[in-house]
């Protein structure tokens, strides 16, 4: 026998079921897994593996359409009761303590963070007078640069970073043994990410705590992680300490997932060509409210870009930095207030009639959201095909034509006569870039058009969209805050920050060589980044 | 001294009441009447507050000089003295009444002839901007009303009119009291009015109830109920559960077609009485700016329309026998000048009604017809059969419900809804003369509807100048044979009111929409 | 924040004058008012009077910028025959009508919300049907007709009068109409708090309550109850907006001497004051409970008050 008295949690052989009817009956089977004291384990895996699912069995929180059918959870040697039974309140922030994702809404919305934190230690039993103090104590702890005010703040008022150290102080506020997270870091900025990474392995140290790392993304696991597990489709393929697996994956699918994370500029070169389009200085202005409480916000400053007929030009930026503004005014979704935007030499502000649509049709655009962006009464066939109607194409020709985009976008040209929600993520956006396609664009501008896919499907879709571009030849506007993506896919890249560019070039020379500030600290935070070298 | 007296009397007369009548409503606790009403008029002025609503209470508040026998008669076809005690035709124009001696107000003041010579006069009813300018047309024609004695009053009319003491049982016969009216305003008096009746008025919202209790000191003796609560109950349902729970005593306004369930439901019982109002239309014999080259101006037309409908099978399907289709101006309320016998001119007969329409030039345009939305019970289902009965013939009309009266006198219209009321001078000046003569809306209104022939003009004169019964008559009839000749309008039948009432309440109103619960009525 | 306050001041300002002017436009429109106002078979010179009497004898933009000039000094009319102001016609009608709809509002807070919690925590259940099976058929059920059926048996199966005792009101005498009016907005109510509770219940921040150890009554009545309560303060401010003109039909039916009465009787009668008042006095109280939903919300929501 094993020594697992050391142990502070213990799986062996969990097997969690799903509801009938699901595509597959078991939500994970044959999960064993150990964490020793004062180590992270990192559980690795796309969406759908089953990662979330372990970590709300572990605090008794599995919803009762998921059953655990089989096998032991073990907290410090003892079997965990009943899921949802009431003696898991005993556990719950004593022994364990659980992080979101999404540390905003996992706060009550209308009660101070304060109020919030404390009333964990009065359902504890810590007595009145203690727990202010505690809190305080705690909140330094995180390091929230002013703990006084971050107590008496409302969830909204905190940004996606502050909210999180304070969902980790109220996780560890009892000193708990494990602490479980659960993709703490997906939503946030890169900068932000690091941070809260360097929080979490210093907090581990100072309160002699085990974690439960859950996340899909390789960088953070090579930040943080001690030991590794893989998992798909509900099974563990892999596990080992993080240093064997990265170096030397044994799985297949594990060295698919690596190499899809890769930091690699070497696909790209610059092509000289002719200029298709090009912004100059242009600004953008958003005016908020109404007469009394108008206030302005620069969403775009002075933002000059060059694209030439057949290249990709990368916009990578943090959320708020205007790179969807950028989009919409490249698109004359919105007038700029300075600045011109020449397509094929001619300003598009002055563009009216038969040559703004023309325009229209040869300037397309991917978005984020494949979900949102189909009608769901629409067939595929007559969503792809509803653009060339407009534009004056004949029903018969348009739906050879869509027929056409499917197969070259992956899609059997049986796909045609289903309904977009009969597709899964990855699929609509083939869906979506084959609308676009469709309209034989000279330009595409593709909006975090990867964004919500798994890292799987990413890299799948990013290889359509060189394939594409290549046999089809237009040219590329790819906004994302994913360096990875950016790196992968562009020939030149521009780095914004609020709303104004700080830096610009070729995106090999910007990626190895970065000179603003910004671009460096942006990849210094990339999880897994080191000077410059992939992995 | 004058208190034991008083004490002494009333002992006696309680006694006595005991012994004389042991099963009378003295004899028991008086009851308190609650009397579920549709609406209650927004003043209790009499004059001003003409209207069925008001005139459900007036009587009860206020005394006439003179009433109608209702309570033997249920067409009151009999004067009777009541303040007035007595009264002659001291010349062709001068009227002189004499007072009952010792009537009170409900504030303990005593009625004298200033108070009556006030309540007819100048500044109240006929000046040129009067206080109650509804009492107007009752008061047409009278020059002076002059206190001539301490009870004896004169009134003077400019033209002879034999029939004038009978005005004096309308609402231009309730005495008010001079000195408070005067104090405290019309508006006031409306809102807290006195009068010498047999209930006092103790609390009246026009939007809620009005509550009055027994005047001990009414003239007459004590009301026989202790007091009445006139309670607004908009819904008739809601009355009809009111009455049935025990809650109220009496409801008004049972619409035509509940009458049969209400009639079945236990301890309820239902009175419909036919009233001296006449639901008819009038014919728009003009042309005007909205509607020229009008069909309708050809009598021949309006007699065809007349003889095309079968009103006796129509009053007959919809109210049974609570009421009867009159011949023009010959009603039961007339004494003397009602002649069972006399029979409408132009009645059912599809032949004739053929022939009357072949000697014209209608052509079927179409005739618009203005009816007030629920105004007159059946009017708007009886319309409907005659609109289908026209249509037979080739005779196109068109029902237009409107909402209020305001709207229905808008033209363009060729057929106006309208009732006639009798009520007025126990003959038939009012409604014929004046209703239909050269100072009535029929003819000066802006929805005015007909120009009166020469003829009719000149007989009418005649009626209005004559002064023995004999040569009255004749020229009433001449007057009617006129009317009948040019057809300027058609009737429809009685109006009828329907009460439902706790069965074991003695009361009845008579053939009249006015209730009152004085001993006469209330046993 | 002042900014705020002010567009919403000027809004409300905005509203009442619409109201103001649209009453006074219809109200002449539909009909000659002083024709309508005398009797069916009253002279021209009565027509006349009333007519001089309400001012409708002089131009329209006359009567229309001297009313208007009344109202800036506070003075709302009379009603034409009693000579009461038409304020204390509705201030005399006014406490009837607050207190059955006080009444009924309470009734469908309270019985409304209840079940909409028990609907929401037995969700699927028979319970959680049989709430939202009576939340459909109380919502649905036309409140003239639900009203006439309590009357109706009540007197006819129990020898009882459940309408209204005239000027007098009281707390049993409330209960039916009161009944009868909160039946459809209790419908309403358990609805929406089930929808709204629901909704919140599956929140990630209760399932994170969960996960710190919350237990679970402490996680209904101090997460998930008041900001589930945070939508229903919209309906509770359309339910107070609507006290006066919501009862219209109930106090119809019931006969309870409330402003609905005294308003359908003044259309009835063209009683302008009285009707421009009323419509007036309506107005202003939408218009305050929306304000004062508008300035709750600042104080229940803490993520309101940065914008």
């Amino acid at each position: 026998m094993k020594n697992t008295n050391a142990a502070i949690l213990e799986l062996s052989n969990v097997g969690i079921g799903l509801p009938l009817g699901a595509d597959r009956q078991w939500a994970v089977r044959d999960i064993s897994l150990t964490i020793l004291p004062q180590q992270t384990l990192c559980l690795v895996g796309e969406s759908g593996s089953g990662k979330s699912v372990i970590a709300q069995a572990i605090m008794g929180i599995l919803p009762a359409a998921l059953p655990l059918k089989e096998g032991t959870i073990k907290l410090l040697g003892k079997s965990i009761p009943k899921q949802r039974s009431p003696s898991f309140n005993l556990l719950r922030s004593v022994k364990m303590g659980m992080v979101f994702q999404d540390a905003v809404a996992s706060l009550n919305p209308i009660k101070k963070v304060g109020h919030q934190l404390e009333e964990i230690l009065l359902v504890h039993g810590i007595s009145r007078k203690e727990r202010k103090p505690r809190v305080l104590k705690m909140l330094s702890a995180v390091l929230l640069p002013n703990p006084e005010s971050a107590y008496r703040s409302y969830p909204h008022e905190m940004s996606g970073g502050q909210a999180q150290r304070i969902v980790i102080a109220g996780a560890l506020l009892l000193n708990p043994s494990l602490l479980v997270a659960d993709e703490p870091t997906t939503a946030l900025d890169v900068t932000t990410q690091a941070e809260i990474l360097e929080l979490i392995t210093k907090l581990k140290v100072e309160f002699n705590t085990s974690v439960l790392f859950i996340t899909h993304d390789f960088g953070v696991v090579s930040e943080i992680g001690d030991q590794i597990a893989v998992m798909k489709d509900g099974k563990i393929l892999e596990q080992g300490s993080v240093k064997n697996v990265l170096k030397n994956p044994q799985n297949e699918y594990t060295q698919r997932l690596l190499k899809a994370a890769n930091l690699d500029t070497s696909k790209k070169k610059l092509k000289e060509t002719e200029e298709i389009l090009k912004a100059d200085n242009i600004s953008l202005t958003y005016k908020k409210g109404f007469f009394f409480n108008q206030t302005k916000f620069k969403a775009v400053q002075k933002v000059s870009l060059s694209l030439t007929a057949g290249s990709t030009l990368a916009v990578v930026g943090e959320s708020g930095s205007g790179k969807s503004s950028l989009a919409k005014c490249l698109l004359r979704l919105e007038n700029t207030n300075a600045g011109k935007i020449y397509y094929r030499g001619k300003d598009i502000a002055d563009l009216k009639g038969a040559h703004l649509r023309n325009f229209r049709s040869k300037v397309q655009v991917v978005l984020q959201d494949p979900f949102g962006a189909l009608d769901p009464r629409f067939k595929i066939i007559d969503a792809i095909a509803e653009g060339p109607i407009i534009h004056g194409s004949s029903w018969d020709e348009a739906n050879s034509r869509a027929i056409e985009m499917l197969s070259l976008v992956g899609l059997t040209p049986q796909s045609a006569e289903r309904y977009p929600q009969e597709f899964s993520g990855g699929q609509r956006q083939r869906i979506c870039i084959a609308r676009a396609l469709i309209m034989r664009p000279e330009v595409l501008i593709a909006d975090e058009a990867v964004s919500a896919l798994d890292v799987s499907i990413q890299v799948k879709i990013l290889d359509l969209f060189e394939d594409l571009q290549k046999r089809l030849g237009f040219a590329m506007v790819f906004i994302t805050h994913d360096l990875h993506v950016a790196a992968a896919i562009s020939d030149s890249v521009i780095v914004m920050k609020d709303g104004q560019v700080v830096e610009s070039g070729p995106t090999s020379s910007v990626f190895k060589n970065p000179q603003a500030k910004y671009t460096k600290m942006l990849l210094s935070s990339a999880p897994g980044y080191q000077g410059g070298e992939a992995l | 001294m004058k208190s034991n007296v008083r004490i002494l009397l009333a002992t006696v007369l309680a006694f006595g009441t005991i012994f004389m009548s042991p099963i009378s409503l003295s004899a028991k606790e008086r009851p308190d009447l609650v009397i579920a009403v549709d609406n209650l008029w927004k003043t209790m002025d009499p004059v001003i507050g003409i209207s069925t609503t008001g005139a459900r209470v007036h009587s009860n508040v206020f005394d006439t000089l003179i009433r109608r026998n209702r309570w033997e008669d249920p067409d009151g076809n009999k004067l009777v003295p009541w303040l007035a005690t007595s009264w002659e035709r001291t010349t062709p124009t001068i009227w002189t009444f004499h007072l009952r001696e010792g009537v009170k107000f409900h504030d303990g003041h005593v009625m004298d002839a200033e108070d009556v010579a006030f309540s007819i006069s100048e500044e109240r009813l006929w000046a040129k901007k009067p206080m109650a300018p509804r009492g107007k047309r009752y008061a047409a024609g009278i020059v002076r009303s002059e206190a001539t004695g301490p009870l004896t009053v004169e009134i003077e009319t400019a033209t002879p009119d034999p029939s004038f003491a009978y005005r004096l049982v309308t609402p231009l016969g309730f005495v008010l009291p001079k000195h408070y009216y005067n104090e405290v305003g019309t508006d006031a008096f409306g809102q807290k009015p006195i009068g010498t009746g047999p209930y006092k008025i103790v609390s009246f919202d026009s939007a809620a109830e009005l509550v009055a209790i027994a005047f001990d000191d009414y003239w007459k003796g004590p009301a026989p109920a202790a007091s009445l609560t006139y309670r607004i109950v908009p819904e008739f349902s809601t009355r009809y559960a009111g009455l049935a729970a025990g809650e109220f005593d009496v409801i008004v306004s049972i619409p035509a077609d509940q009458v049969a369930s209400v009639s079945g439901t236990a301890g309820i019982k239902v009175m419909e009485k036919s009233i001296e109002n006449y639901p008819m239309f009038a014919f728009n014999t003009l042309d005007t700016e909205e509607t020229p080259n009008n069909p309708l101006k050809d009598v021949n037309l309006r007699k065809a329309m007349v003889t095309a409908i079968d009103r006796d099978g129509i009053v007959k399907a919809l109210w049974g026998d609570a009421t009867y289709v009159p011949a023009p101006f010959n009603f039961p309320e007339y004494g003397d000048y009602y002649d069972p016998n006399r029979k409408a001119v132009y009645t059912y007969d599809p032949k004739r009604a053929a022939e009357f329409l072949s000697k014209t030039n209608y052509d079927g345009e179409e005739l618009i017809w203005h009816i007030t939305r629920g105004f007159y019970p059946n009017y708007e289902v009886a319309a409907e059969f005659m609109v289908e009965q026209w249509r037979e013939i080739g005779i196109n009309v068109r029902m237009m419900i409107v909402d209020n009266f305001g709207l229905a006198y808008k033209r363009p219209f060729h057929m106006l809804n309208m009732s006639m009321s009798s009520e007025f001078s126990g003959d038939p000046y009012r409604p014929l003369w004046l209703d239909w003569g050269p100072f009535s809306s029929r003819t000066r209104a802006k929805h005015k509807t007909w120009i009166p022939s020469d003829k009719f003009l000149e007989i009418g004169e005649r009626f209005a100048a004559a002064q023995d019964f004999s040569s009255r008559n004749a020229a009433y009839l001449d007057l009617v044979a006129e009317w009948e000749d040019i057809t300027p309008g058609m009737y429809l039948w009685r109006n009828v009111v329907s009460y439902g009432v706790r069965e074991d309440l003695n009361w009845d109103p008579g053939n009249s929409a006015v209730t009152i619960f004085d001993s006469m009525y209330l046993k | 924040m002042t900014g705020f306050i002010l567009s919403k001041l000027l809004r409300a300002f905005i509203t009442l004058l619409l109201t103001v002017s649209l009453v006074f436009i219809f109200i002449r429109f539909s009909g000659d008012p002083a024709a309508a106002m005398a009797p069916p078979d009253a002279p021209q010179e009565v027509i006349d009077y009333y007519a001089e009497k309400l001012g409708l004898d002089k131009p329209l933009w006359v009567q229309y910028t001297s009313y208007l000039a009344q109202i800036v000094k506070g003075d709302f009319g009379y009603s034409v025959d009693s000579g009461r102001s038409s304020v204390s016609l509705f201030l005399d009608r006014l406490p009837a009508t607050l207190y059955l709809g006080g009444f009924s509002l309470l009734i469908a807070l309270t019985v409304g919300i209840s079940l909409g919690t028990v609907a929401a925590l037995n969700r699927g259940n028979f319970l959680d049907r049989g709430v939202m099976a009576f939340s459909v058929f109380a919502f649905a059920m036309p409140n003239f007709l639900f009203g006439l059926a309590v009357i109706l048996i009540g007197a006819l199966g129990f020898q009882t009068y459940l309408g209204g005792q005239g000027a007098s009101i009281s707390w049993v005498g409330v209960l039916p109409p009161a009944l009868t009016l909160g039946l459809a907005s209790t419908g309403s109510y358990a609805r929406f708090s089930r929808s709204s509770l629901l909704e919140t219940i599956n929140k990630p921040f209760l399932l994170a309550a969960e996960a710190r150890g919350i237990p679970r009554t402490r996680r209904l009545f101090f997460h998930a109850m008041p900001n589930a309560a945070i939508p229903l303060v919209t309906l509770i401010g359309l339910s107070l907006g609507g006290l006066i003109a919501g009862s219209v039909v109930t106090e119809q039916v019931f006969a309870w001497p409330g402003v609905g009465q005294l308003l359908v009787r003044s259309v009835a009668t063209r009683d302008i004051a009285t009707v421009q008042f009323i419509v007036l006095a309506i107005a202003g109280t939408m218009v305050v409970a929306n304000l004062l939903v508008d300035f709750l919300y600042l104080i229940i929501d803490p993520r309101i008050r940065v914008q």
